[in-house]
């Protein structure tokens, strides 16, 4: 990497910033790159947003299409399963 | 209070479970493996181990967070025996998916555009979930487990590569492919429905 990093090094530090403590010099061009190039910046938000909207995913799944729920011969297996394991039924 | 009471009461008793929580956890299971009948064997296993832990629930968490505890577990689980199968999208082959977003010199082809999203609200934000949730489905297998692994269960890097058999690298290089392939469909396909 070039003491200059172009977009495209910045997009990559950005993604690394979110798993790993980049050294500190990189950490001091990056942020220098951000306060210049609004782009990059917009990368930035835009990776922060994807993360915040993951987080939720699973707050997401009650809403998700009731066409991809269990078929009722899934459920009729489930309870039948947890039945016997309450019975003891093998 | 009354729904905690009775959240309670559902996980108190497991006859109820199919129907309280099955479809959920279906749901939530399949949007991470794809294939019908192995999500819900994912569904009978967090069943199953529900089942021998209900006396330490003891009501601390709503009956619904602790069963997709469980799930994210038995995920992980499949996953990690799963990547030891051979594989379609290995590494290498995804190398190019970033590529096309930069010129020769390194500078935005196409500039990122300014999203109307705001960070802290965003789960009230559903059109632009469900375009997530699209676009995840159109990852690459190897990606979309990398980063659901990471950004969705909240795994380490050193726990992804654990459980996907990589170096921290291709961990590092795995997750910027999948922002950068998720950002480019957003702004696709959100953006072009007018967010």
């Amino acid at each position: 990497m070039h003491w200059m990093f172009s977009c495209k090094d910045v997009s990559q530090l950005i993604s690394e910033s979110m798993d790993r403590t980049l050294p500190f010099y990189q950490r001091v061009l990056m942020r220098m790159h951000l306060l210049m190039c609004k782009y990059c910046a917009r990368c930035r938000e835009q990776f922060e947003a994807i993360r915040a909207a993951s987080c939720h995913a699973e707050l997401h799944g009650k809403e998700l299409d009731d066409s991809r729920g269990l078929s009722n011969d899934g459920k009729e297996r489930l309870k039948k399963f947890l039945k016997n394991h309450l019975t003891g039924t093998p | 209070m009354n729904a905690r009471k009775s959240d309670a009461a559902n996980i108190d008793n497991p006859e109820t479970w199919v129907n309280e929580y099955g479809d959920f956890l279906y749901r939530y299971a399949l949007s991470r493996v794809k294939d019908p009948s192995v999500a819900e064997d994912l569904v009978q296993e967090t069943f199953l181990a529900a089942l021998r832990a209900r006396e330490n629930f003891q009501g601390r968490s709503a009956g619904r967070t602790w069963l997709i505890a469980i799930l994210k577990h038995k995920i992980v689980d499949y996953i990690r025996k799963k990547i030891r199968e051979p594989s379609s999208d290995k590494i290498e082959t995804l190398s190019d998916l970033a590529d096309s977003d930069f010129n020769d010199s390194g500078k935005w082809q196409i500039r990122p555009f300014k999203w109307a999203v705001n960070p802290d609200k965003i789960y009230e934000q559903k059109e632009f979930l469900d375009v997530l949730y699209r676009c995840l489905a159109e990852l690459p297998e190897r990606l979309a487990e990398a980063f659901m692994l990471r950004e969705m269960d909240g795994l380490s890097t050193e726990e992804v590569c654990k459980v996907l058999d990589i170096t921290a690298t291709n961990s590092w290089v795995m997750l910027y492919r999948a922002r950068m392939s998720l950002r480019g469909c957003l702004e696709n396909q959100w953006l072009s429905a007018g967010q």
